[in-house]
């Protein structure tokens, strides 16, 4: 089988248009006191190109889920990217060093890395792949051999070029690197061959449908200089000082205080008008991690921008005068499973019990996030692909009676796997890490639970790491974690097959393959399911797999949800283009998801 | 004050009375939230520190001061009078403990080399420099970091044994002193043995700075236990404590002020108090020791 | 005596080093837990490998040898997070930390020298009650607490000085005075009141002595002998005082630089704690405890040296 990406047709286009103009109502709603133009209204000429025909639909529109709200002009100022001026971004933290195949990364970080680095594919508005670094890629029948084409004329920071023989030379570093290693063995990638000056052929050990998804993401998908493998001090060198080809370079970084990066003269990409880009000369990141002032640096302008992943912080960002705000939910959530191989919580009546007693609104409300995060129920959004109805409709409601019934239930019967007396309470230990907000959350979950009678609730909190310690399991299935109880967040934008697949394995797997099944949960059906999906790249076919997955998982009850994750950039009012920016072929990309913020086409409008 | 009561209370009392106006007030308020922090099951109408009222449909998130919440509500609809009372008890539990174990191992360890001197001296002292060469937040924080689980108990201890070796310096060299003073070379002179010396003349002599030492101590402590909480080291939730409090709401501090000013107040009053009642006294033994 | 001093502060190193060392490795949870991301936790190879990178495989006596060994001659180790060496991470930030310390000193003793001789020249008048008063409050607030209120009056609210960051002297020295005043007048506040006691409580004892008498009998200005004659003898408590309270210093640093997101040491130690970057955290802390323990010892020596009375005694 041979295949292209696709591009998407009109039809797809007129979609997100629309639902982008729902998403700006919904937002807009609860404070549309003012004429406030949203972001629809914003960009309708440029005039960095005033060669361009027409340019009647603002690609700030197309992102489905994002939405720039102005909240102070009253009137649509005639925007678009001026070139030139300069951005500073305040992050919730800094990145522990910028090597996309080594270093740890979230959000904050990868809003750096993705200046300094592209992606051999990206995502389009829509969710789907698209060649960026790279100009095409088809597989084989099996997807076992995949092929593709690097765009030529790419050169790095120092001036050496992008060949086929550069992807070869990163699978070298790629197999020590404490983040590309993983996505190596999961991706099932075996080997890569320069086939050509532009044409690199990657073999996998097993059929993997989506295997584009994984040269989309960070570990194994930006693309380093060749010089940067070259021994172990070049390698710790390139936490600090990274070369790759995107439109800014390092100019200087002071690790916890501030990375300045300047404008790559030689960037390759233009946009859809044939200015080059990227738009602003600099672009200086500063970690602020508190919250607070994060905001106020902005609001004062000692920053003119700032991401966070806190509800609370979008309420006041919205309370704030002079701010665009590019918000984003999206898959994210957060939420939290059960270690089912541990009594209690081997019962399934227990795990729904809870869930039922749950109540995600007012964990919301809790943090802050009340009208602005959207409750959820399963591990896609509903503008996903991959989003059921079904399992929706079958995820529990708050309801204390119901809930309290079926733990009730648990406790009279005399076989209860806690060993505990008919009728006495059961015990819980909720676990989460010492973050203030999570905090919150969590103690709304043990007052409901408690407040059933029927609970003891303690609750703890370990760091990431140590969290992480607990829930892994033992490669040979024998250790099949210490925790009870874990807050967890997940989903992104990225196709699901992977995660899925190591997710919910068997933990008693000698291969390891359910090492990172935290919950221990797993139905040989349901995880059948899970592996047909990554035998098929057609997006409908694999959603009513993950669907079939998801019903026996919603039934079964490993892990709970306690609310959307709303995300934000703001940005000092003018400085916008983070939810306009475009593919090479002129299509709209995904915007700003979890507020990784793509600075190559960000710019000051335009007077 | 009648001669119906005890006289340890008259002496209490007569002690109030000496003191200056300001510690008068340090030392009610100090009563006041020790019996508040002890007795907060009883106060009539005081709200749960953990009841979150919204939940339930009774109260709202972050209200601001009314009548049934004087001091308002934190991001989980609790109330915050209630959860600064019943924050008294962590900041207490950590500093009596600390005094505890500080006065008791340490006095008792500082009294002994103070007085035995000689090799064990040496020893015991060299290993005191050890710990004390690390600055104290550091060592508190490894430690902290290192016990992994965090409740009032293990906090309480850590910052308790940690006491010890600065304890055990102020008294060994309160001890030096005393072991040079006449009455107990008086006592040698006549053949008392050694550990009726250190029991009957040393220790009793000792303990009365250790305790004014005590006071100020427990400032520090406070304020230790307030430092760890607020890098979210210390109690876990739901315990409430000042320092916990403050964390929590400091992201939102330039929205709303108050609920960082609250715990914060609680604090410095209770600092405060501790260091100008320990002072008070620090100054009179040492007029009193000076007047042996 | 002056060698018995110096062998003594290499022994306290050894050991405090030792100790700092079993502490560390004594953290619940496996490290290569934090170096590994979940995804490849399961492999055990590669997993494998890195242990043997960091050399957690030996025993730790082995480790701890390995370890003295390489940072005597200045190899600390790299963080397991950022494979950065430990001894640069320092070296880089020391400057950061040892200003803000230092600036914070320099406050604290300004305001605190003319208070203190004023306090003392004016003992028991109200003038003196007072200062005594304001000391007592001040050491009563935490410097986190006061470093909160700093930033919501003066960055926030006023918007005079940043809440956050750090410029290097390097860069911009109206940047650099800008980023330093809020964190050490967090730091200088506490030490305020530490200071103006100090040097009340010599100045009066000072006030007493002979000199100081015949001085005034020759009719000599009263500031005039407050600052010539007096403040001199006490400047030596002072530095006694200055070296004692580094440590409670440092410990402010970890917390202020925490609040004002200050690249220094404290930051990084306190980051490293959560990160159970356990290279990281055991080169810190040695290196604080040394700096501490060395600066004490220097303390010390120049005591000895400059009071005869205690060349003496010892």
């Amino acid at each position: 089988m041979n295949m292209t990406l696709r591009k998407r047709g009109t039809g797809m286009r007129l979609t997100a248009v629309l639902l982008a103009a729902v998403m700006v109502a919904t937002a807009c709603g609860s404070d549309s006191d003012d004429t406030s133009p949203s972001a629809t209204t914003v960009a309708t000429e440029t005039t960095a190109a005033p060669e361009a025909p027409e340019t009647t639909t603002a690609p700030t529109t197309e992102a489905p889920a994002t939405t720039a709200t102005p909240t102070t002009t009253t009137e649509a100022p005639p925007v678009g990217p001026a070139q030139g001026g300069d951005a500073s971004v305040g992050l919730e933290a800094e990145a522990p060093g910028l090597r996309p195949w080594e270093d740890t990364c979230s959000s904050p970080c990868y809003n750096m890395m993705a200046a300094v680095f592209d992606k051999l594919f990206e995502q389009y508005a829509d969710g789907s792949y698209g060649a960026f670094l790279a100009e095409s890629i088809s597989a084989n029948d099996d997807f076992t051999v995949w092929t593709m084409n690097l765009r030529p004329d790419v050169v790095f920071h120092d001036g050496s070029e992008l060949t086929a023989q550069t992807i070869v030379d990163m699978f070298v570093v790629h197999q020590t690197g404490a983040q590309s290693a993983g996505v190596i063995a999961s991706s099932k990638l075996i080997n890569v061959e320069a086939t050509g000056d532009l044409e690199v052929t990657y073999t996998l050990s097993g059929t993997n449908a989506i295997f584009v998804a994984n040269l989309s993401r960070a570990p194994i998908g930006m693309v380093f200089a060749p010089s940067t493998g070259a021994d172990e001090d070049a390698v710790t060198a390139a936490a600090n000082a990274p070369i790759g080809t995107g439109p800014f370079m390092v100019d200087s970084r002071d690790v916890d205080n501030k990375t300045v990066m300047v404008r790559n003269p030689n960037y390759w990409m233009s946009d859809s008008f044939g200015t080059q880009l990227p738009y602003l000369d600099s672009v200086t990141f500063h970690p602020i991690p508190d919250e607070g002032t994060r905001l106020s640096s902005l609001a004062s302008g000692t920053v003119t921008a700032m991401q966070s992943l806190r509800q609370a912080s979008i309420r006041d960002a919205r309370d704030t005068e002079g701010l665009w705000l590019f918000e984003h939910q999206g898959n994210n959530t957060g939420g939290g499973m059960f270690n089912v191989t541990v009594a209690p919580y081997d019962d399934a009546r227990v795990r729904k019990g809870l869930i039922t007693m749950s109540n995600q609104a007012a964990t919301i409300e809790a943090l802050g996030g009340e009208g602005i995060s959207l409750p959820t129920t399963q591990l896609f959004a509903s503008e996903s692909p991959f989003y059921s109805e079904a399992i929706a409709a079958a995820y529990p409601t708050h309801d204390m009676a119901a809930g309290s019934a079926l733990v009730q239930e648990y406790i009279d019967d005399p076989d209860r796997s806690d060993g505990l007396a008919v009728g006495e309470k059961i015990s819980v230990t909720l676990s989460c890490p010492p973050d203030p907000t999570l905090i919150a959350a969590m103690q709304v979950s043990q007052v409901l639970w408690e407040a059933s009678g029927l609970v003891d609730v303690e609750l703890t909190g370990f760091d990431q790491a140590t969290h992480i310690g607990m829930a892994v399991g033992a490669a040979d299935g024998t250790f099949i974690g210490t925790h009870d109880i874990h807050c967890w967040r997940w989903g992104s934008e990225d196709d699901p097959a992977a995660g899925m697949l190591s997710g919910f394995g068997d933990p008693f797997d000698p291969s390891g393959a359910g090492a990172l099944n935290f919950s221990n949960w797993y139905d040989e059906e349901a995880y059948g399911y899970v592996v047909e999906a990554t035998l098929t790249d057609d997006v409908a076919e694999r959603a009513a797999l993950y669907e079939k997955f998801g019903l026996i998982m919603v039934e079964a009850m490993p892990i709970y949800f306690s609310g959307g994750t709303a995300t934000v950039i703001a940005t000092a009012e003018g400085l916008g283009g983070l939810d306009s920016w475009e593919m090479p072929d002129g299509e709209a990309g995904i915007g700003h998801p979890s507020a990784e913020g793509r600075w190559s086409q960000a710019y000051w409008a335009a007077e | 004050m009648s001669s119906f009561l005890p006289s340890w209370i008259r002496t209490m009392f007569r002690v109030f009375w000496a003191m200056p106006l300001v510690t008068k007030l340090c030392t009610f308020w100090l009563t006041t939230i020790i019996l508040a922090a002890i007795f907060a099951d009883f106060i009539p109408k005081l709200a749960d520190p953990s009841y979150q009222g919204f939940l339930f449909g009774t109260d709202v998130t972050n209200d601001g001061q009314s009548l049934h919440h004087w001091l308002g509500t934190d991001n989980n609809s609790r109330d915050i009078l209630s959860r600064l009372i019943y924050g008294t008890r962590v900041s207490l539990t950590v500093a009596v403990t600390a005094v505890a174990f500080g006065t008791f191992f340490g006095g008792l360890l500082g009294s002994f080399v103070g007085y035995v001197r000689g090799r064990r001296e040496a020893a015991i002292m060299a290993s005191i420099d050890v710990i004390l060469a690390f600055p104290a937040l550091v060592l508190l924080l490894t430690v902290v970091t290192l016990l992994g689980k965090r409740n009032l108990l293990v906090i309480s201890l850590v910052v308790g044994v940690l006491a010890i070796p600065y304890y055990a310096r102020v008294s060994r060299a309160n001890a030096l002193a005393v072991s040079r003073r006449e009455f107990v070379a008086a006592a040698r002179a006549i053949g008392t043995k050694d550990r009726t010396i250190l029991w009957r003349e040393v220790i009793p002599n000792v303990m009365p700075t250790v305790l004014a030492f005590a006071l100020v101590s427990a400032a520090v402590t406070v304020v230790l236990e307030g430092t760890l909480a607020f890098l979210g080291l210390s109690v876990q939730p739901p315990t409430p404590s000042w320092g916990v409090m403050i964390n929590a709401a400091r992201a939102d501090l330039r929205i709303n002020i108050w609920p960082v000013i609250w715990p914060s107040l609680m604090l410095v009053f209770t600092v405060y108090s501790l260091n100008n009642v320990g002072d008070w006294f620090r100054i009179r033994t040492a007029h009193k020791t000076a007047a042996l | 005596m002056l060698a018995a001093r110096l062998v003594r502060l290499v022994a306290t190193i050894l050991v405090v080093s030792f100790v700092t060392f079993m502490m560390v490795n004594l953290l619940p949870g496996d490290p290569i837990n934090a170096l590994v991301p979940p995804e490849a936790q399961n492999n055990q190879e590669f997993v494998e490998q890195l242990r043997e990178e960091f050399g957690l495989n030996d025993p730790m006596m082995v480790r701890y040898a390995n370890w003295l060994g390489d940072a005597v001659t200045g190899d600390l180790g790299k963080s397991v997070i950022t494979s950065q060496p430990v001894a640069g991470e320092i070296w880089r930030r020391l400057p950061i930390t040892a200003e803000l310390a230092l600036v914070a000193i320099g406050f604290s003793l300004f305001i605190a020298i003319p208070l203190g001789t004023l306090s003392a020249y004016k003992q028991g008048k109200r003038v003196d009650q007072s200062i005594s008063a304001a000391a007592q409050v001040s050491l009563s607030i935490p410097n986190f607490v006061l470093g909160l209120l700093l930033i919501y009056v003066f960055a926030m609210r006023l918007q005079w000085l940043p809440a956050t960051g750090w410029t290097r002297l390097t860069e911009s020295v109206s940047g650099n005075i800008k980023s330093v005043i809020l964190p050490a007048l967090s730091l200088a506040l506490a030490e305020v009141a530490v200071y103006t006691r100090v040097v009340r409580s010599d100045m009066i004892s000072t006030l007493q002595e002979d000199y100081i008498l015949s001085a005034r009998a020759k009719g000599l200005k009263d500031r005039f002998i407050l600052f010539r004659h007096a403040l001199r003898p006490s400047s030596l408590t002072l530095i006694t005082v200055v070296g004692l309270n580094v440590g409670a210093l440092i410990g402010g640093t970890v917390v202020i630089e925490t609040l004002f997101a200050i690249p220094g040491l404290g930051k990084r130690l306190l980051d490293a704690v959560f990160q159970r970057d356990f290279l990281m955290i055991q080169g810190i802390t040695v290196f604080v405890a040394v700096v501490y323990v060395t600066i004490n010892t220097l303390v010390d020596i120049i005591y000895m040296l400059v009071d005869p009375r205690i060349r003496k005694k010892v």
